[in-house]
């Protein structure tokens, strides 16, 4: 029966003086026997023990000694105590050596201890940072994918048009075109001029995207803009695309304004632009409705298609380099992936100003640009 | 001898109308279609002697027009030769596995030049 036990460590504590440990390293890994101490309450229990000798062997000696003296052999008696002395000596000589053995082996054990969790702490942080380096070989295989998909694209947007030019003039060089009526060589000449235009453009967007990645891109935002007026433009400026696709094309205002804001009036152009132009590419029918409001505070444009619509996955990066939604990545849409990537840096660029996108696959998507209204 | 009939699948009208120009001027009978799925439909109602495919086409991919082409059987004997600006090697390793009898380079070509290995292609075809 044990009682006023309390466990501390494996540690059994009676009477508040511990004496036997189950756990102890020493049974379990120096095989001692269980009833022998771990360092630290072997080195107490030693010391109790060691005085309990000492007190046990006083007695003794001053027993036998007045023992002796009362019957009279001295000599007998001093032999004893001698005896006595030496044996005490040789057990604190004993004690000592054993002592040192044990801190020696308790401190090599704690060296070792300390080693593995050392070794344990550097196979960690070398696992973290294997699976940080494998995760950035991953993004990096990523890029590099998408940046050959872009070049892939961009070189066959690049050629399109050049082969168009190179084609007609070679029918001209070989003489071709005297053998055709007037409306057909206006049109030859109106297909090159054509596309002469949309070479330029594409070369702009590359050259813009390039610009935007270095630091110090700056549009200066400072031009005084009517926000409606400025839509309203690209709108009708798109009328004839859309005709063409047989898709309605709107462009409503749906509060009285005013709808001044502060930009940069190059850039916005091409941020309308970019989103008209991709309302038009990714709707295969249906219609495209731009709206403008404001509030006291903001102006804010809509462009909402029925188009193909963008997956949940693919909304959140929609606006970076390079990526255009899975879906129309599936179909083989004509695209260089950075138009929206031109609008998103451009509308950083205006202070207070924010571009969005609600989306959903199959029905369409709505873009929202927000400005700050200027009083 | 009826003139040889050419289909051409592609989207741009800028090139449907420079190539229909050239090939109607070389006596060529040239029929297009804007989109894989048309291009289908006429290619097995005409029965062309050979087809020009472009790869990208608009909404859809002309490599899914050429496996519907090749598996279908009223058009899978007809020479297809794919005409693009698209230059990646594995649409090029692709489309000839899938049975193209050739993969050109819009850009690397004159109409002349174009006009000149359809007459040879059908030649061969015609030995055969």
């Amino acid at each position: 029966m044990e009682s006023a036990e309390k466990l501390n460590n494996g540690k059994k504590e009676i009477g508040g003086s511990s004496y036997l440990n189950r756990n102890c390293w020493l049974v379990k890994n120096l095989n001692y026997a269980p009833y022998k101490r771990c360092q630290y309450c072997e080195y107490k229990f030693r010391n109790c023990l060691f005085l309990q000798y000492q007190v046990i062997s006083l007695f003794l000696i001053v027993f036998i000694f007045l023992l002796f003296l009362l019957i009279d052999k001295t000599i007998s008696a001093l032999v004893v105590i001698t005896v006595f002395a030496l044996v005490i000596i040789y057990g604190y000589f004993f004690n000592n050596s054993t002592e040192k053995i044990i801190k020696a082996n308790f401190f090599q054990k704690k060296a070792k201890d300390a080693l593995k969790e050392l070794t344990d702490h550097l196979e960690q942080r070398v696992g973290e940072q294997t699976k940080d380096i494998q995760e950035k070989a991953v993004r990096l295989e990523k890029l590099l994918k998408m940046r050959s998909e872009f070049l892939d694209i961009a070189s066959h947007q690049l050629r399109t048009p050049t082969s168009v030019i190179k084609g007609t003039l070679s029918m001209m060089k070989e003489g071709d075109m005297e053998k055709m009526p007037v409306e057909e060589k206006t049109r030859f000449i109106e297909g090159m001029f054509q596309k002469s235009v949309k070479l330029e453009g594409i070369i702009d967007d590359i050259l813009v995207a390039s610009e935007m990645d270095t630091a110090n891109f700056d549009i200066k935002a400072e031009d005084k803009i009517e926000l409606d007026k400025f839509v309203e433009k690209a709108v009708s400026e798109h009328q004839f695309d859309a005709q063409e696709k047989k898709l309605a094309l709107t462009f409503e205002k749906l509060s009285n304004g005013p709808f001044k804001i502060k930009g940069s009036a190059k850039y916005l152009e091409q941020v309308i632009d970019n989103l008209l132009n991709n309302a038009l590419k990714y709707t295969p029918q249906g219609s495209i409705s731009t709206t403008i409001k404001n509030d006291e505070q903001n102006v804010i444009v809509a462009v909402k298609d029925t188009g193909i619509g963008i997956p949940k996955t693919d909304v959140g990066k929609i606006f970076n380099k390079f990526i255009r939604g899975q879906n129309a990545r599936n179909v083989y849409t004509d695209g260089s992936g950075l138009g929206l990537f031109i609008i998103k840096r451009v509308m950083d660029q205006h202070p207070g100003s924010k571009v969005w996108v609600e989306s959903e696959e199959g029905k369409g998507s709505t873009f929202y640009l927000q400005f700050p209204l200027l009083k | 001898m009826p003139a040889f009939k050419i289909l051409f699948i592609e989207d741009d009208p800028d090139q449907i109308f420079l190539y229909t120009t050239k090939f109607k001027l070389e006596g060529y009978n040239f029929i297009c279609a804007k989109n894989g799925i048309d291009g289908l439909k006429l290619a097995e109602k005409e029965k062309p002697n050979l087809i020009l495919l472009d790869i990208l086409l608009g909404n859809e991919s002309g490599i899914d027009a050429l496996k519907n082409l090749k598996t279908n059987k009223k058009t899978k004997d007809i020479p297809v030769i794919v005409f693009t600006n698209f230059t990646k090697k594995e649409t090029v390793e692709q489309s000839l596995a899938l049975g193209a009898v050739d993969y050109i380079i819009k850009s690397k070509v004159v109409p002349s030049e174009i006009v000149k290995k359809v007459a040879e292609t059908l030649s061969k075809k015609r030995v055969k």
